[in-house]
């Protein structure tokens, strides 16, 4: 009975370890140690380093320390990381994380699709081979690394090999940014028209319409189920804007803002901005110690 | 203003093209990222079978290599590039008869590599180490590809399959696509220590 019920706690353990990869942050820089193995002056100059890398060719190199992999394979881990954070930019690939898992004795250099080209697997693991998992059996985390992104800088830094990518390219709107100023905007525009029409059915309509933006987006089923709280909204915002912007222009005042008359900007800063959204399909090597 | 129920006719009409033309569009859209994820998927296993030429004559060059194992490789990588199967067409039988010609090559090229762990003279060059490497990453790719198209292929199925779009999709004739199974071994338990 206990023999029993042990197995059926182990399966549901190794069955459910299948998908257990759990994120371990966000990024904060080039180099990312949350296992707390690498020294303060390896984290600096390290990060140094590959700021000055990426301001060379617009290629990112991102490094990762984990304590553990929670039971996933350092393949899929490194992968959905890879992923998850965006390494390198998001038209060119150009994207290499070297993950390490304390626990697990796990290192994986994982390839974006730009760099395939650059650094192929044979080279990858050579690099894992020859470069980072001798100073791992000593336990000198700090060396290993150092080595690993040296040896990989000077393979991509062959000028033939990776061409130079323009400043100019490398600018680009924060997507969600961007999407909130559209909603904002259009927002802004619908509420001025609707605050400026006398009667207020025109909300209602409206509020249909962004049900069928809804349907583009997010499927139908989303949208029918969305339809009828949007038309009420809609019909409420028009008899609150235009009976407010009625009640100011009759005392003569300037109408409040939510009825659009006037519009404001928003502000976003940080030293690390993130990674450039690239992307990986599997390639590169791994390695034990 | 006059006529509120004309409005609401049209109205409702609009409402109605919207949805229809948007969830076609949708499957369009899911349907071509199952294509190009299938498309992945091809180009990871081609490469593969590109990698075996070149394997097998390196291990040849050990002394008195196992003959059956190399003879088995070779087969297998004959039947498995002789199925192609066409993007549009990602049916669950079309996909398991692919997988199961790929999963032969898959078993006998890790019976080869378990066999050159015998010959140490072998495993040690710099030439097979690479070879392992690339043979390595790119079932590691296979893997990612397959993730990829069956991720592609359940969001493709849930949209054809749910209520309101499952009428829209007979009517314009978007079939069901099929999986990628786990392979055997594939979903062994990891180690578990207490």
């Amino acid at each position: 009975m206990l023999r029993s019920s042990f197995f059926i706690l182990v399966f549901a353990f190794a069955a459910s370890s299948a998908f257990a990869y759990v994120s371990p942050g966000e990024p904060t820089g080039y180099v990312n140690d949350f296992a707390g193995v690498l020294s303060f002056e390896t984290v600096t100059t390290l990060n140094t380093e590959l700021e000055t890398f990426t301001k060379e060719t617009g290629g990112e190199i991102a490094v990762a320390v984990v304590p553990s992999l929670d039971g996933d394979d350092i393949e899929s881990y490194a992968n959905t990381l890879f992923r998850e954070w965006g390494v390198g930019g998001a038209d060119t690939n150009t994207g290499i994380l070297l993950l390490v898992a304390i626990e697990d004795r796990d290192v994986r250099v994982e390839v974006g699709y730009g760099y395939e080209g650059t650094v192929p697997d044979a080279y990858a693991s050579r690099i894992i081979r020859d470069d980072i998992l001798p100073s791992f059996r000593d336990g000198d985390y700090d060396s290993g690394i150092k080595n690993g992104v040296a040896s990989l800088l000077l393979l991509i830094r062959d000028p033939s090999a990776v061409p130079p990518i323009e400043e100019s390219a490398n600018f680009s709107f924060e997507d969600i940014g961007f999407i909130g100023y559209m909603i904002f905007f259009v927002g802004a525009w619908v509420v001025s028209i609707m605050s400026r029409t006398k009667d207020w059915w025109l909300g209602g309509v409206f509020g249909a319409v962004g049900a069928g933006v809804v349907a583009l987006f997010a499927g139908v089923s989303v949208a029918l189920i969305s339809a009828i709280p949007l038309i009420v909204i809609g019909l409420i915002v028009d008899f609150a804007v235009s009976s407010a912007y009625r009640e100011a222009r009759s005392s003569g005042s300037t109408p409040p803002w939510w009825t659009g008359g006037s519009t404001w900007g928003g502000s976003s800063g940080g030293s690390f901005g993130g990674f450039g959204g690239g992307s990986s399909g599997g390639g590169g090597a791994s390695g034990s110690w | 203003m006059k006529n509120p129920i004309f409005l609401g006719v049209i109205g409702f009409g609009i409402l109605v093209a919207i949805f229809v033309g948007g969830m076609y569009n949708s499957f369009v859209s899911l349907s071509q990222k199952t294509e190009s994820a299938w498309a992945d998927v091809q180009t990871q296993y081609q490469r593969r079978a590109d990698l075996i030429p070149n394997l097998v004559e390196t291990v040849k060059g050990a002394a008195n290599f196992q003959q059956e194992t190399l003879t088995a490789v070779v087969e297998a990588r004959a039947k498995a590039t002789a199925i192609t199967v066409d993007p549009t067409k990602l049916n669950p039988q079309m996909i398991a008869a692919y997988q199961s010609a790929q999963g032969e090559l898959s078993q006998a090229l890790g019976r080869l590599l378990a066999v050159a762990e015998n010959y140490p003279n072998l495993t040690a060059t710099e030439n097979f180490r690479d070879l392992q490497a690339q043979l390595e990453g790119t079932e590691n790719r296979v893997a990612v590809a397959r993730r990829d198209l069956n991720q592609a292929v359940l969001a493709y199925n849930t949209a054809v399959k749910q209520v309101p779009g499952s009428f829209i999709a007979s009517m314009f004739g978007f079939a069901e696509k099929g999986y990628f199974t786990a392979e055997e071994g594939a979903e062994a338990a990891p180690d578990v220590a207490f």
